[in-house]
């Protein structure tokens, strides 16, 4: 009995993938070309068509590691975490777990954590349009409304810690430079993306801006911002100052949506 | 009720459609952004790839709606998957609609093939046996997702390097079946079927002439790999000798048709891509008389 249209879209799905030769049978093989070199177009088109996607999304990664071992790597995971999207965009996203990037703990090696920082430039590359509140923003807010001040950022803002020297590398390959050697850092550091005007931005950040930037994303009002802050400084006076220089900061980046007030 | 028809039963009636004729246009593609919003070139129409244009938000929207605001365009898409076998992608197609409300595009296109199976999406257009099996499964998914958009689609020939022995027809013929019966439209690739012509050996003017001349609204042309025993369609290269010819024989057949030009890969400063388009307009203009749409924004631009 003769296959239907559901089992031979199957089978021809795992000669693709995984080479599987019982789809040969069903495939006419009149001609000057066998069915073999006319079914490895499928099977070579695939790979490439998703290792195209990967450099795409990663590629500082693949400059730093070397096409032959990107290539490697990008024939493992794509054995691993075949597409379940509608969308070549997504089918990198996992990347950086394959890669073993271990965000809480730091006990990754460099590639995930480029891999990482590529994918949060994936990230704010295309994340949603909003808004961009300004100075004046700020300007027009009363003085007992300031304490109960929440803000909401833009959309492509994303922060991530950094455990090696991979900004520097990420900068020096990105703009033709002499690349230094991978080093873990003494102190584990926190870098800031975000899109402002259509670029995507970078910038690492000192540990009480970070302080600050995560008690605010994670819905603190300013008065519980400066909390969080007085935890990391000597000088409590400077406090306030301190967090209203971010809040400046932020707002000449273009990186706040909204002060609600 | 479906009434099963083969193929060889259809006589070709006169559709009362008013095919709209856009003139001759581009894929819009990132590499050019910032080119065509600068300077406004005298393009009739863009196509763009539906799937980049699913995003939230950043550079792709923008330059869509720049584009959009001086230039009709028309919807392509490659994630459709209308001849597979899983059930239709809601979710795709939900953002598909979000994407027409957006763009308000002349037209939504997508491939006769299937793109995955069991939920493993190989992001390719794989080809459909062409058979009365198929033929039944592609007509009921054409027509939900036509009910669903509100609007007809176009199906595009995909090229092909193997083909099933269970087809117990040509590919024209099935074609012609499924817009008979599901009451859709065909992006006809003139590529396309010269590399299937090539890897198959059939004559390229059967194919014309077998499809029903209404039912064409759009054209494709592109370059291609020739490997000698086979062509792979890559999109990399200018169109050839032999793929111009076959549009001049295509334009005899079906009239003025809204024709474009693909390019994904190796790109071109974009005049080369300029006068490639002019090539394009040349035949139109030689062969059936007409290169633009009456009302030509684009001769404006130039103009102004």
């Amino acid at each position: 009995m003769m296959p239907g249209l559901k089992e031979l879209q199957n089978a021809f799905k795992r000669n693709v993938v995984n080479g599987d030769e019982e789809f040969g049978k069903y495939v006419n093989t009149a001609g000057a070309v066998s069915s073999d070199v006319r079914l490895a177009i499928y099977g070579n088109a695939y790979f490439a068509r998703l290792e195209e996607a990967l450099e795409s999304d990663y590629d500082i990664l693949k400059q730093l590691l070397g096409e032959d071992v990107f290539n490697e790597i990008c024939m493992a995971y794509t054995k691993k975490y075949p597409s379940h999207y509608y969308s070549l965009r997504w089918f990198g996203q996992d990347f950086p777990a394959f890669l073993g990037y271990q965000p809480d703990s730091g006990e990754h090696h460099w590639p995930a954590e480029m891999a990482q920082l590529e994918w949060h430039f994936v990230g704010a590359f295309d994340a949603a349009d909003d808004v961009v509140a300004t100075e004046a923003d700020a300007a027009a807010i009363a003085p007992e409304a300031w304490a109960e001040l929440k803000i909401r950022f833009h959309p492509s803002v994303r922060t991530m810690a950094i455990w090696w020297n991979t900004l520097t590398r990420w900068r020096t390959a990105k703009d033709a430079e002499i690349v230094p050697e991978s080093v873990r850092l003494l102190e584990p550091a926190q870098c800031l993306l975000w899109r402002h005007e259509l670029m995507t931005q970078y910038r690492s950040m000192e540990a009480d801006e970070a302080i600050a930037l995560q008690a605010a994303l994670a819905g603190a009002n300013f008065s519980e911002l400066c909390g969080a802050l007085a935890e990391e400084m000597q000088d409590q006076e400077m406090v306030p100052m301190k967090a209203a220089g971010f809040l400046k900061t932020w707002l000449a980046a273009g990186m706040i949506s909204e002060l609600l007030a | 009720m479906q009434v099963n028809i083969r193929s060889g039963d259809f006589v070709q009636t006169e559709m009362k459609t008013n095919k709209p004729f856009l003139g001759c246009g581009l894929g819009l593609r990132p590499e050019y952004y910032e080119t065509i919003v600068e300077t406004r070139p005298a393009v009739d129409w863009f196509e763009i790839i539906s799937e980049n244009y699913m995003v939230d938000g950043g550079k792709p929207l923008h330059f869509l709606d720049r584009v959009r605001e001086n230039y009709p365009v028309v919807m392509h898409g490659v994630s459709l998957s209308i001849g597979g076998t899983d059930p239709l992608d809601q979710a795709y197609l939900k953002r598909l609609k979000q994407l027409i409300d957006r763009v308000e595009p002349q037209w939504v296109s997508d491939h006769m093939c299937w793109t995955g199976q069991g939920g493993h999406n190989l992001h390719d257009l794989m080809p459909l046996p062409f058979n009365q099996e198929a033929i039944d499964h592609v007509v009921a998914r054409v027509q939900q997702v036509q009910d669903y958009l509100g609007c007809q689609i176009l199906l595009e020939n995909a090229s092909s390097y193997v083909s099933y022995v269970q087809s117990e027809m040509t590919e024209w013929e099935f074609h012609t079946e499924i817009m008979q019966r599901a009451d859709c439209l065909m992006l006809f690739d003139i590529n396309n079927i010269y590399v299937s012509a090539r890897n198959h050996g059939f004559d390229p003017l059967d194919y014309i002439r077998g499809i029903p001349a209404e039912r064409v609204w759009q054209f494709h042309l592109a370059g291609h790999s020739d490997y000698g025993d086979y062509v792979i369609d890559t999109h990399d290269h200018p169109v050839v000798k032999p793929v111009w010819e076959l549009y001049a024989e295509a334009l005899r057949h079906f009239g003025p048709v809204s024709a474009m030009i693909e390019r994904d890969d190796q790109f071109p400063p974009f005049e080369e891509l300029m006068a490639e388009l002019d090539e394009l307009r040349n035949i139109a203009r030689d062969v059936s008389g007409n290169d633009g749409p009456e009302n030509d924004d684009a001769k404006k631009r130039e103009a102004s």
